[in-house]
């Protein structure tokens, strides 16, 4: 599907106009932020990652195209650098801040609280022991309900690809997660009991 | 393709995996959008943006630059190291080559006397038997060696020994004298003809026996015979 306002912003921006791709990066950067913090799990990275991101797009502002969008080429963009960045740190993992997953909204009791998180990091710490293709190809299916068409995009690859990538990908996280929370990990979050 | 799609979507369908990951990630505080972050990313942009142009747009123009005056100075260098050198290399590639008449006008001037000389010469010195025939040698010998130089004179050679062969054959059937006889020999001998002059002597000497035409013949027979092992 092609976004009209989109590819016309493209032409725009491709024209020289500053301002048509600085709509660009508001229209995309959301999405392209929380994709880059799913797969590197860190915020301030995230955002390095995210500016870098764009940066490239703007160099490369000449060869981007509307068709089937343009976020699709960032989010490919991305996931390079997130591989770039998780081969230096590879085996420091970064943890953030608990102050900064605290939940807005309605509070869930203590129990469930204690309960959720401790989820909550195991499926973190099961995801980033995916590969990072594998990672974004989960987290693009289930998460964002993306195509199958759009995942074998960003990955670069054929729908058979990125459908064996998904396939690979939740028998190896369904394993790992049994594993750390026993059988009692299908029950939904804060409805135990 | 939509319907093979949706299969395909179906095939892969895991609502528990699903609602896992979405407590994982939905409520995410750091997911949601705060417009601190985007004003920080697109100030990052927009100030990073101009650098990596003009970054990368300089030096490798400047390595570009430096490589193809390296690569024009390799070519000039090689295209006066070539121009310098090659005469010499042709001199001597050339000096060999024995068999080719054709007249080369390039060649140094160095290579000109070696010219065959004209067959008049010979023709003026025909009294004197045996130093004509020692000269006819050396310049069989030169001719053999070196290429001619002057095409018309090898023309003129050529047409010589024909005139000088048919006269031989016809003084064996007329009366010549012994001087015509002897001019006959040194005409032979001048260009090149050993056996006719052999046989021109011959004829003198049966004419008029004389012991320098013994001599003359015993050299010519010489001659002959190293010509033939040549």
């Amino acid at each position: 599907m092609i976004d009209s306002s989109e590819s016309r912003l493209l032409a725009r921006a491709q024209r020289g106009e500053q301002g048509a791709f600085e709509e660009l990066v508001k229209m995309h950067q959301q999405r392209v932020y929380a994709h880059c913090y799913r797969l590197v799990n860190n915020s301030a990275e995230a955002e390095d990652l995210s500016a870098e991101t764009f940066m490239r797009a703007y160099e490369h502002l000449k060869d981007l195209r509307a068709e089937p969008s343009i976020v699709h080429w960032l989010l490919r963009v991305a996931n390079n650098l997130a591989i770039s960045l998780l081969r230096k740190r590879s085996t420091r993992p970064t943890v953030e801040l608990d102050e900064a997953r605290e939940v807005p909204g309605n509070k869930p009791t203590p129990e469930d609280e204690v309960i959720m998180r401790s989820r909550q990091e195991v499926v973190r710490r099961c995801m980033e022991r995916l590969t990072l293709p594998e990672r974004t190809a989960v987290l693009m299916f289930y998460l964002e309900e993306r195509s199958l068409d759009e995942i074998a995009d960003v990955l670069g690859c054929g729908l058979a690809g990125a459908k064996s990538r998904i396939h690979r990908a939740r028998h190896r996280l369904r394993a790992m997660v049994e594993s750390e929370l026993g059988d009692g990990w299908t029950v939904p979050l804060g409805k135990e009991g | 393709m939509t319907e093979k799609m949706k299969k395909l979507s179906m095939d892969l369908r895991d609502d528990t995996l699903r609602d896992l990951l979405r407590d994982t990630y939905n409520d995410d505080p750091a997911l949601i959008p705060d417009p601190a972050r985007s004003e920080r990313i697109m100030r990052r942009v927009l100030a990073g943006k101009q650098s990596p142009a003009l970054v990368r747009g300089w030096w490798p123009r400047l390595a570009w630059v430096g490589g193809a005056l390296a690569m024009g100075g390799l070519a000039v260098a090689m295209f006066i190291a070539t121009h310098t050198v090659a005469p010499k290399t042709e001199r001597l590639v050339k000096r060999p080559t024995v068999s080719n008449p054709a007249p080369d006008t390039t060649a140094p001037q160095e290579l000109a006397p070696i010219v065959a000389p004209p067959a008049p010469e010979v023709v003026e010195v025909a009294d004197n038997v045996i130093p004509s025939a020692r000269k006819s040698r050396s310049n069989r010998k030169t001719e053999n060696a070196l290429p001619t130089r002057v095409q018309d004179t090898n023309i003129q050679n050529d047409v010589n020994h024909e005139v000088i062969a048919a006269s031989v054959y016809a003084a064996e059937d007329a009366t010549i004298s012994a001087n015509g006889l002897s001019e006959l020999a040194s005409a032979c001998i001048a260009v090149g003809d050993t056996e006719g002059a052999l046989r021109a002597m011959e004829m003198k000497q049966a004419q008029d026996a004389d012991p320098d035409t013994d001599l003359a013949i015993a050299h010519l027979l010489t001659d002959n015979a190293a010509a033939m092992m040549l």
